[in-house]
Formats: structure tokens, C-alpha cells, sequence
């Protein structure tokens, strides 16, 4: 049974307005446990609405979503909000921290969810912001950091319950590439430890860490590849070849 | 530009409805105060007469109305931020820029002032029994021309001042500020001096803050009346001190120790905390105007008249008070739908968020009104005990103040859910 399932997903902004948007058309997609899924696709492909609609962040206007099995709508509110605290961690495109909170407040909030004392929260938030390097805004309000700064934030709130499933919407997008190769290998090391990880990406080098690419275009999955057996840097060559084609095709026009 | 006016009126629409409402009640609230300062029994000639105690007291009322219209005015304006900001953005010039503003807070003056008398005319029967009640004066309040255009002139002349005020403000503040924080100033610090620092820690500072709290509100009970005013300022100095160095830092202690296994105590405490510093400077002003109004009280002993008028504006200028603090509190909340989102994607339920936000705003009231009860009835009490004002007196004042202050909470309550609910419902469609 997949970890998570799509069945004829559709999503469709400003329902029966003028403004009236197909963002999602029909997908079907499963997600297996201990997979890590790269999603890329032009911007206004769909990947944010895809991958908030796979993770109980959004909910489709048509078709299915389900987690291990069970339909997402059939599960009450107690249920959602346990698997949003305790088994997912997002990682939003664009933070999302409490601006009311310091960062350390806001990364404690899911730990506080799961009931995990005290001591044992300062020990993993010390941990993770040490590693990624922020332990010196910790005290801060997120309105006084700067963007690569609360995107860690966002990045070690998503860890800290230790998640079995990573969603991640850019999450490299603000970093150097120093601290996105550090996030690259939490996450293989994460992955390894059979986390299930889907991020959306639009650095083919990051997309290479992917056991699976996924390639979005006009709310349609247009391209799906495996890795198997290939190297990275072959893996890489052939994510760098799909992308292409969407840049020919705009010089083309 | 009239048109873009006008939809950027209808786009925030709640908005707007509830600037116009306080507008509304403050116009009502002005009118009925003149009608009384300018009775016959008050006799009050306020265009004429010397600096009697009844001018310094209408000065206080006018000050303090421009304080709640401002912040009503200020509420309004950064929710247009954004827009503001965009217009700097793509070259608007300042007299533009007041065009804009002006064109619609104008517009939602003549409303405001016109339905604010209508509504101030129609509740003066009722005032009148009240006043009756409490004063054992029959009815003081009739129809008076002079305080029509005495409400009309000030009202008029606070909207402006308060639409040049706030854009000024706006101007200054970089485009970038507008955009990201909605306004909020950055922060200056004073240099001091590094033994100082070494020496007066926050610890020791809020150590200080307490004792003079607590010693004042004991001076409060035992002294004279006559050297309250006095202690009266040294707690409010104290008191300022320990919000920022006790209640503050108190809070953030909670939510990263004791609260830390509280998901909803967690959320509250970063809330609460965000509030009480946004909402001070309101506090103290509440506070500071009614030891001022105490204190005419205690200086016209003698005076019967001057002392209730002063009774009187003590209550209008609770209620104007309370409306500054609904209003600015609305506006600190008015963004909280992203955070709502937040906590969602989280792991809270829409549940614990409702719970959230109504414990929120009632522990926020509390600490208001706590704050300033210390100081109504320890001075209140000690005024009985001499004789100064009767117990009734007091006993109306303290109802008087707890109401609006009530009546408020369950406005922001309610303003609070719909600002929640309102967007998340518009993003799930
Ligand atoms: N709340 C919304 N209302 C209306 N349309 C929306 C909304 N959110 C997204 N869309 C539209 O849906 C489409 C897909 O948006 P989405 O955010 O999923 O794109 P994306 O692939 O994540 O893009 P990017 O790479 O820029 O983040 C876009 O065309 C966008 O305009
Ligand atoms: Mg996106």
C-alpha cells in the first residue's frame, strides 16, 4: 500500500468565478515509503498546489487524496492535526514562521504539540540550529532575519519532531550553497534512515539526490524518471535534459 | 483618482465599517459631553471664560478624543499600508497621497459626524436618567446649538490633524517597512554608558519597577489625599518599568520554559506578549488620565459641579479609552490570519485556534483592566475613607469604566474570529 495516493486529483482555483484557474488536472501519483520525490516544473506549474494538496496542507476540489490508504476528508480534525504535528514536516515556499514568536518559539511549537518536555526541546533545537547554523538568531523575531535565516528556521521546525514524511516547497531556495548542500545531506541521511521525502526544487543539482523526478507542466505530470541504477551525474545529465527541453521550446517561440 | 478612492474603500470594506462605527460613537459620545459641559447647571462659558477648572477638564476631554480618533484613523491607514506603499512605489507625491486619504476619511467624516449627533441626540433621554441616578440632577441634557458646532469643530479639525499626522508617518517610513511589517518603526536605542549597564541589569531594573509599584499602591491606601497625584506618577514610572522589565520578559520565560508542553499557552504567550508591548503606550495614557481626572476631583472639593463634571469625564474618557484600545488591539490582530494558517499547518485544529484567540483577548483585557483597577480603587478607596467623593460615586465609576471595557473585548472577540475565519474561508472557497 503506498504511503500516500492521488486519484484523479484536480484542483481548480476560483471555482465558478471569472477568475476561474485549473491549476491540477487529474493526477494520479503514489508515493511510497522511503522514496525521495523531486518535483520541477516551470513557475505557475502547479508544484505548490500539488505537493500542499499531497500533504492535508490543501484540499483538492475533485478527486482523492489518501495516507496509508485512508481517505484524507474520511479523518477527523484530531486525526489531521496529529498527522500534520507528529508524522509530516512541511517546509513552506515562503516560511511561514509565527512573526509574533521568536525563532526558537517557533521552531518549539511542534515539539510543544507532541508533548515532548522541555529539556529533550532545547537539546534537538540546539542540535539542528548549531548544524544549519543559526543558533545566533534564535532569540530573534523572524521579522530581524534574513530570509536564508528563517527558511532554516522553517527547515529545523519541519525536523524537529522527526518526521517519517519530509514535504518540502523550495527549500533550498534561499540558501547559499554551502547551507543547501548541508540540507542535501540531511536529507539523504534522513532518507536513508527511510524518511519519505518529496521537495520541490528548481536546481537541477539539488533534484539529483531524487530516487524519483517528477516533472510538472501546466498542472499535468509530463515527464516521471527513476534514477535505478544510474550514477548521479548521469541521473543529473538526464533531469538537465527534460528541463532543457521546456528552455528550447521558449526560444523556439 | 476619486475612483481608485472609492475601491480601495469598497475592497476593505469590514474595515471601513468598523472606523465609521467608532467614529460614530466617538461624535455621539462628544456631543453629549458638550451638551453637559455646557448646560445651565454646569454653566459652563467655555468660548469666554478664564482658566477655570471646567476649561482644563473640556481641554482634557478634546486631548484625549483626538488620542482615540487618531488611533481609529491610525487603525485605518495601516491597512491601507499596502496600498500606500505601491502608490510611493510608482511615484505618487505627498499632496496626492493626502488627496487620497483625505477623500476617503472625509467621506466617512460627514457620515461619521451626521449619524454620530443623530445617534448622541437619541441617547440623551436615556443619559439623563442616568445622570439622575448617579447625581440626583434632573434632566440635563437638552438639545444646545453651542455644542453642536463645538462637536462639529473639533471633530472636523481632529480628522485632519490625524489624516496628516498618520500619512506623514507613512511618508517617512521607508517603502520597505510599509510593505513588510505594515508600518511598524524600527526601534532607536539610547546609548548608555557601559558601568551603567554592568550595574542596572533588566533584573535589577524590574527588582526597582516592582518595589516602586507596590510601594506606591501601598501610598495609595495610607496617604493624604492631597499627595496623591505625586505617588500617582512614580507608580506609573514603576509601572512602565515593569512591563518592560518584568511582564515582558516574564512572558517569554513562560512560553520557552513552563509553557513549553502547552501548545496553546505557547501560541497565547507569544500573542499576549506581542500585544501588551504593541498596546503600552495606550495603557499608561488610560492609566495617567485617570489619576489627572482624580486629582481635578480632589482639587475642586468644594466645588460640587466642577467635581461631578470631572466624575463625568472620568467615565466619557474610560469609554473614549477603552475604543482606542479596541481599536488598536483590532489592528495588531488584523494580520493574524496568516498566523491562523500557521498554527494550522502545524498540527493545531481550527478548534484550539478558536480557543486560542478568545483566551487571547480575554487575558489581554484582564491585564488592562487589572492594571488600571489597582490604581481606581486604591485611590478610589482612600477618596471614600476622607470623604472626597461618596461610595456611590465611586461604585458608578468603576461599573462605568467595566462595561465599555467589557462591551470592547467581546467587539475584538468578535472582530478577531471573523478576521480568523473571514480568510480562511476565502482561501478554501
Ligand atoms: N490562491 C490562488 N488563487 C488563484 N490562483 C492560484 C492560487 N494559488 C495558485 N494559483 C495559480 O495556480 C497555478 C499554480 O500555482 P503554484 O503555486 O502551484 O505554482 P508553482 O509551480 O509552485 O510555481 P512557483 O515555481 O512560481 O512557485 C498558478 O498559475 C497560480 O497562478
Ligand atoms: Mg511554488
Amino acid at each position: 500500500m503506498a504511503l500516500l495516493e492521488t486519484r484523479h486529483l484536480s484542483k481548480v482555483y476560483g471555482l465558478h468565478t471569472d477568475t476561474e484557474f485549473v491549476a491540477l488536472h487529474d493526477i494520479n501519483f503514489e508515493v511510497e515509503e522511503g522514496e525521495m520525490i523531486c518535483i520541477m516544473g516551470p513557475s505557475g506549474s502547479g508544484k505548490s498546489t500539488f505537493i500542499n494538496a499531497i500533504s492535508t496542507i490543501d484540499y483538492p476540489t475533485s478527486g482523492n487524496v489518501l495516507i496509508d490508504g485512508e481517505e484524507v476528508r474520511a479523518l477527523t480534525g484530531k486525526q489531521i492535526g496529529r498527522f500534520r504535528s507528529s508524522t509530516l514536516g512541511f517546509i513552506f515556499q515562503n516560511y511561514n514562521l509565527l512573526d509574533t514568536h521568536t525563532l526558537y518559539e517557533n521552531i518549539a511549537m511542534p515539539m510543544s504539540l507532541a508533548k515532548v518536555n522541555q529539556k529533550e526541546q532545547a537539546k534537538r533545537i540546539k542540535e539542528l540550529a548549531d548544524y544549519l547554523g543559526i543558533t545566533a538568531c534564535l532569540n530573534k523575531y523572524p521579522n530581524a532575519c534574513s530570509g536564508g535565516q528563517k527558511q532554516r528556521a522553517a527547515i529545523c521546525r519541519a525536523l524537529v519532531n522527526e518526521p517519517k514524511i519530509i514535504v518540502a516547497d523550495e527549500p533550498t531556495g534561499n540558501l547559499d550553497s554551502k547551507n543547501s548542500k548541508r540540507l542535501m545531506d540531511v536529507f539523504k541521511d534522513l532518507n536513508d534512515q527511510g524518511v519519505t521525502i518529496i521537495m520541490v526544487t528548481h536546481d537541477a543539482l539539488v533534484a539529483s539526490y531524487s530516487s524519483r523526478f517528477v516533472y510538472l507542466h501546466d498542472g499535468r505530470i509530463e515527464t516521471e524518471l527513476r534514477r535505478g541504477d544510474l550514477s548521479q551525474d548521469e541521473y543529473f545529465e538526464k533531469i538537465m535534459a527534460i528541463n532543457a527541453r521546456e528552455s528550447q521550446e521558449v526560444l523556439k517561440q | 483618482m476619486i475612483h481608485h478612492a472609492l475601491r480601495s474603500m469598497r475592497q476593505s470594506l469590514s474595515h471601513t465599517i468598523f472606523f465609521t462605527l467608532t467614529f460614530i460613537i466617538t461624535s455621539a459620545f462628544i456631543l453629549l459631553y458638550f451638551t453637559l459641559a455646557l448646560s445651565d447647571e454646569i454653566g459652563v462659558t467655555l468660548f469666554y471664560s478664564s482658566n477655570n477648572i471646567q476649561t482644563v477638564v473640556s481641554i482634557l476631554v478634546i486631548l484625549i478624543c483626538m488620542v482615540a480618533i487618531f488611533f481609529a484613523n491610525d487603525f485605518y491607514v495601516k491597512q491601507k499600508a499596502q496600498d500606500l506603499a505601491v502608490q510611493l512605489v510608482c511615484g505618487a507625491t505627498y499632496s496626492q497621497l493626502v488627496l487620497y486619504l483625505l477623500m476617503q476619511t472625509g467621506l466617512l467624516m460627514m457620515i461619521g459626524i451626521v449619524s454620530g449627533m443623530a445617534l448622541g441626540l437619541f441617547m440623551m433621554p436615556g443619559f439623563n436618567v442616568i445622570l439622575e441616578q448617579i447625581f440626583h440632577v434632573t434632566h440635563m441634557l437638552s438639545f444646545n446649538q453651542e455644542a453642536f458646532v463645538a462637536t462639529v469643530v473639533v471633530l472636523v479639525m481632529v480628522i485632519f490633524y490625524a489624516t496628516f499626522l498618520n500619512l506623514g508617518y507613512s511618508y517617512r517610513n521607508s517603502i520597505h517597512n510599509l510593505l513588510v511589517n505594515r508600518g511598524e518603526m524600527g526601534k532607536i536605542g539610547f546609548r548608555i554608558p557601559k558601568l551603567f549597564r554592568a550595574i542596572v541589569t533588566p533584573k535589577v531594573k524590574g527588582m526597582f519597577a516592582l518595589i516602586l509599584v507596590v510601594m506606591m499602591t501601598v501610598m495609595f491606601c495610607l496617604s493624604d489625599a492631597s499627595d496623591l497625584f505625586g505617588y500617582a506618577l512614580i507608580w506609573l514610572f514603576g509601572f512602565s518599568l515593569a512591563v518592560n522589565n518584568v511582564v515582558l520578559p516574564g512572558l517569554r520565560y513562560l512560553v520557552a520554559h513552563k509553557w513549553a508542553m502547552h501548545p496553546h499557552l505557547m501560541a497565547i504567550g507569544g500573542f499576549l506578549r506581542h500585544d501588551i508591548h504593541a498596546l503600552k503606550s495606550e495603557l499608561l495614557l488610560l492609566i495617567g488620565s485617570d489619576i489627572i481626572f482624580y486629582t481635578l476631583m480632589i482639587r475642586n472639593v468644594t466645588d460640587a459641579v466642577a467635581s461631578t463634571l470631572s466624575g463625568l469625564s472620568f467615565v466619557v474618557v474610560n469609554i473614549l479609552m477603552s475604543m482606542v484600545i479596541m481599536f488598536k488591539y483590532s489592528s495588531e490582530v488584523s494580520t493574524r490570519s496568516q498566523s491562523a494558517q500557521v498554527l494550522l499547518c502545524v498540527g493545531y485544529l481550527m478548534e484550539d485556534i478558536d480557543h486560542i484567540i478568545r483566551r487571547e483577548t480575554l487575558l489581554f483585557y484582564a491585564f488592562i483592566v487589572l492594571s488600571d483597577m489597582i490604581v481606581i480603587t486604591t485611590i478610589g478607596g482612600n477618596l471614600v475613607i476622607h470623604h472626597i467623593i461618596s461610595q456611590n460615586l465611586l461604585m458608578g465609576m468603576i461599573v462605568l469604566f467595566l462595561i465599555p471595557m467589557a462591551i470592547c473585548m467581546l467587539m475584538n472577540m468578535f472582530y478577531y474570529h471573523r478576521v480568523i475565519h473571514g480568510d480562511l474561508l476565502q482561501r478554501a472557497e
